[in-house]
């Protein structure tokens, strides 16, 4: 469980800065195309990552005793982030890879696997101008809800070990 | 104007004159592989030019100074030697929207005729082979002599959906500046 949680976060932290890299490339053309694809494909395969970590993540937070839930709100808003974060670690790459299939771009979405070498992946839905944008919208806006939940999350664990003074954070200490 | 004219009329009737007194065919020239480039420019929405080179070909050129129509250039490209100094990139290309290296591994240009426009640049006609589709297409090269050997200089556009390459379009944008640089040695 350790190991996965810090897996997750170094991949999320590191999908988050990626995406916001990529994306400012029309910043004073910051970046040049090929640039920019480099970006992105990295972003993809982080993000596939995520979602094939995903089930097993929740297979194992099934599996560990949860530490006591705190009475009162404190407790309701600590289950209502944790849910919201295991829902956002499932909903950033599947809106990815509907906004990747619905671009009128078409780019494949390609696999690098060890020793079969690049698959792609299967299109979700059909390439679409109106549904890319609605997608790509999405994934934004649940990108920021995801800063904003890991920020609460940091916080929560921050506030465990300095004012309740309990072995919450110790649980997840590497 | 007047003095271009000139230089123009003095170079075809010296090609004229010595038309008659040049052998049958044009010599063969060796094209110099650590002086050749060919390299190719392409815009994209929102991006500065993207530029990229193909790194292996097989080329030959025969030239005739006397009687330019008379000269020759042949260039198989492979495909697959494309480099973008972007290996993900380079991947992407390779691929079924752009060169399919996998079912067309070679890009190809056999030139069939060169129409001289000044001492200095040729027109370069022939057929381009990509994707399996042949067209001809025309590019202008720069002539400079160096000692014996030759420094050409060919440019010229192509629009990519000519030959049913249609990968990124439109935020790719269709036309392709082609640039091959090479030096070609007497031998």
């Amino acid at each position: 469980m350790r190991l996965l949680h810090w897996t997750m976060a170094g991949l999320v932290l590191t999908l988050l800065a990626l995406g916001f890299v990529m994306t400012q490339g029309t910043l004073g053309g910051a970046f040049d195309l090929a640039t920019s694809f480099t970006l992105y494909q990295w972003h993809k395969w982080i993000g596939l990552l995520v979602l094939a970590l995903w089930l097993p993540r929740l297979v194992a937070r099934g599996a560990t005793q949860a530490p006591a839930a705190l009475a009162g709100w404190q407790g309701r808003a600590a289950r209502a982030a944790h849910g919201g974060l295991y829902v956002l670690m499932l909903a950033m790459p599947v809106t990815g890879w509907l906004a990747t299939s619905a671009s009128p771009l078409h780019l494949p979405l390609l696999v690098p696997l060890p020793v079969l070498g690049p698959v792609a992946l299967p299109d979700l839905i059909a390439p679409d101008a109106r549904a890319y944008a609605l997608l790509s919208t999405a994934h934004e806006i649940l990108a920021f809800a995801l800063i904003g939940l890991v920020a609460l999350h940091v916080a929560g664990a921050a506030r465990h070990a300095l004012v309740n003074r309990d072995d919450t954070l110790r649980r997840m200490a590497p | 104007m007047l003095r271009n004219s000139v230089v123009l009329c003095a170079a075809s009737l010296v090609a004229l004159a010595l038309a008659p007194l040049s052998p049958a065919a044009a010599a063969a020239y060796r094209v110099e592989t650590g002086q050749t480039h060919i390299d190719f420019a392409i815009g994209a929405k929102g991006y500065p030019v993207t530029r990229g080179e193909f790194h292996r070909f097989n080329a030959s050129v025969a030239i005739d100074a006397a009687a330019p129509a008379k000269s020759q250039v042949a260039f198989d490209v492979a495909a697959a030697s494309i480099d973008t100094h972007a290996p993900l990139l380079d991947d992407y290309v390779r691929g079924a929207g752009f060169l399919d290296t996998a079912h067309h591994p070679g890009i190809a240009f056999h030139s069939t005729t060169v129409r001289q426009m000044n001492d200095r640049t040729v027109e370069l006609a022939g057929n381009l082979s990509l994707l399996g589709v042949t067209r001809p297409e025309t590019f202008r090269v720069t002539v400079t002599p160096e000692g014996t050997a030759f420094r050409l200089v060919a440019q010229g556009e192509i629009r990519r959906s000519d030959f049913g390459m249609t990968g990124g379009l439109p935020l790719v944008s269709d036309t392709v500046t082609i640039t091959v640089s090479t030096l070609a040695l007497a031998q």
